[in-house]
């Protein structure tokens, strides 16, 4: 494999990792408080707001349903507002992040949801406050959950940020299909899809790491 | 004013603590939302739980037991009536009196209901943080709970390595915490075995008698209520049928309810085979049955000898002795062979005795033989 091929891996695997920085890092900012309103605002929850929670939910499900590729091309009105661009790397972790919102937000609510409630009892006849049973007991109790949930974010923005690169997003999936597919160098393709293969294990390795130091429920040998 | 007096040298005027910890005045729950059938799970409850007692209550399933121990600090929000725990009326405080107000009550549950993601000594600072406690008078107050209730050696243990009575004894330390005056366990025992259980029980004793702590609990097993309990209340259909001390529920149980969950822990249920044959009235060949519930002195031997001197024919058909508030308790189903006269007077002379018995019917004698 030629030094230019290798640079351009290089730089392609630097702007994968960078939109998948950017658009979970953003995502999470987004989706973790939006998943939190979910868990906790429903009917007969913890803080009830269930009209304003329920529109939520159906945005949420909205997004969530339309294909990513889809989703790309519709916004590009407001990709260009706030990129100035429509096309890039810049450009791609607009879509990229609206994607991942709703996804980080259920996965969120799942966490949240999945704590005993007999752990709310407990609070609640302690004196807590709402607020304490947030931060003290429900994230605590969730954190495992929202690791793992988080973890599988990432591994779907390495795929969808790979699908952005057809749309000239740059990055790992752009050289492969201008180089693998377009000039027919199957040793680019392969290179690509082994880098995408070892992000992925990366990931999903270190998250589950993550969350098994994170998560005391179950004794481990 | 407690201020100015004490400077001023005058005695504080010693604040008389309520005879009654707990006061429930007309409470009535009911569950079901709206196009749903209703359930009444309290329907007009009075109860009074006296200072520094243990309190049982007990029923059958869906009595609506949890539903009054949690109406107690108003997990579950009463659709009537009034609850007044230390003198305070708790459903006249906001929200924020109310959260202080459950600090002074500790609740311990049947399935412990720890944190798995705090150890030991942190699930019971849990309850000190949330109350408000500084740090530096957090961690010396955990250390004694921990050996209160025996577990220092676990303090950096999680619940998760620890067993059903030991998660009880940490959910206990929890509870005391905050030093409050009134414990409510909700089934506290129900999840360990008989063993685990007396230890548990023995425990909660062992904190109503040294700190003076007021106990408020739920059980369906008599057990439970004979080896801790000073008072019980029987709970059925979200009324209370019966209630009283503790050995007057043994010795005298009024209420069906109350004696059906009695025969269960005495172990004087009628076997099933002669149940079956149990008629209101003598026949030919007929011996009585009764059961009968004795206290102390007037224990199993000398009631069985005092039935043979009258020439009255006890056969045993079932029973157990066991320890109530330190005495021997006894509870037996006899069937009994004599003129009908004899054991009538018999029966008059050993209720004026302080015996219970109860008349359970006439069964063929070979029936019980046959046994
Ligand atoms: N949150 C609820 N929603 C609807 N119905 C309820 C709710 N909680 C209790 N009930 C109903 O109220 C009645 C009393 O319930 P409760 O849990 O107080 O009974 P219990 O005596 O504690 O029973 P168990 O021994 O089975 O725990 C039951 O019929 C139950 O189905
Ligand atoms: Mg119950």
């Amino acid at each position: 494999m030629s030094p230019q091929m290798l640079s351009l891996l290089a730089d392609a695997t630097a702007q994968t990792l960078t939109m998948v920085a950017i658009a979970g890092t953003l995502a999470c900012l987004g989706g973790i408080p939006l998943g939190l309103f979910l868990a906790l605002c429903g009917p007969g929850d913890l803080l009830p707001r269930p009209l304003l929670q329920r529109s939520l939910g159906l945005l949420v499900n909205a997004t969530r349903s339309t294909p990513f590729i889809i989703l790309v091309v519709a916004i590009v009105p407001l990709t260009r507002a706030l990129t100035g661009t429509s096309i890039g790397t810049a450009a791609a972790t607009v879509p990229l992040t609206l994607a991942a919102i709703p996804f980080i937000a259920r996965v969120v609510e799942t966490a949240v949801r999945e704590v005993d409630h007999g752990l709310l009892d407990a609070a609640r006849a302690m004196g807590a406050t709402p607020y304490q049973i947030v931060t003290r007991i429900l994230l605590p109790e969730a954190r495992a959950g929202i690791v793992r949930g988080l973890t599988l974010a990432a591994v779907n923005l390495v795929g969808y940020s790979a699908m952005v690169g057809a749309v000239g997003g740059g990055g790992l999936g752009d050289l492969g299909i201008r180089y693998g597919y377009q000039r027919f160098m199957p040793e680019m393709m392969l290179a690509v899809v082994l880098i995408l293969i070892v992000l992925v294990q990366i990931l999903q390795s270190g998250g589950e790491a993550m969350a098994r130091t994170l998560d005391k429920r179950h004794l481990k040998g | 004013m407690a201020i100015a007096s004490a400077v001023a040298g005058s005695p504080v005027p010693a604040l008389t603590p309520p005879a009654d910890m707990i006061r429930l005045e007309g409470l009535r729950k009911i569950f079901g939302a709206k196009g749903k059938p209703q359930v009444t799970a309290l329907d007009g409850i009075d109860l009074a739980v006296p200072a520094g007692s243990i309190t049982a209550i007990i029923g059958p399933s869906g009595a609506g037991k949890s539903s009054l121990l949690r109406a107690v600090n108003l997990l579950e929000r009463p659709d009537a009536g009034t609850v007044t725990v230390g003198g305070t009326d708790l459903t006249a405080l906001d929200e924020a009196s109310l959260r202080r107000a459950r600090q002074s009550i500790g609740m311990i549950f049947q399935h412990f209901n720890l944190l798995a993601n705090r150890t030991v000594s942190g699930n019971v600072a849990l309850a000190l943080e949330l109350a408000g406690w500084q740090k530096a008078r957090i961690a010396p107050r955990v250390t004694e709970l921990l050996a209160l209730v025996g577990l220092s050696d676990k303090a950096d243990q999680y619940p998760a390595a620890l067993s059903g009575g030991q998660k009880q004894r940490v959910g206990i330390a929890r509870a005391l915490a905050p030093q409050p005056q009134l414990l409510l366990c909700d089934e506290a025992t129900s999840a360990l075995d008989p063993e685990t259980t007396r230890q548990i029980l023995a425990l909660i004793r062992q904190i109503n008698q040294q700190l003076g702590l007021t106990v408020l609990l739920i059980t369906h097993e008599m057990s439970v209520v004979r080896e801790v309990a000073d008072h019980v209340v029987v709970l059925e259909a979200g009324r209370i049928v019966e209630q009283g001390d503790v050995t007057r529920i043994f010795t005298h149980p009024h209420h069906p309810t109350t004696r059906h969950f009695l025969s269960g822990e005495t172990g004087t249920q009628l076997p099933e085979r002669l149940a079956v044959h149990v008629s209101p009235v003598a026949r030919a060949g007929d011996v009585r049955l009764v059961r009968l519930h004795a206290l102390g002195a007037i224990a199993a031997g000398p009631i069985l000898g005092r039935l043979a001197e009258a020439g009255i024919g006890a056969g045993l058909v079932a029973g157990r002795v066991q320890p109530l508030k330190g005495q021997p308790f006894t509870a037996l189903v006899l069937a009994l062979d004599g003129s009908e006269n004899t054991i009538n007077n018999m029966v008059t002379r050993l209720r004026a005795d302080g015996c219970d018995i109860e008349e359970l019917g006439y069964v063929a004698a070979d029936a019980v033989a046959a046994g």
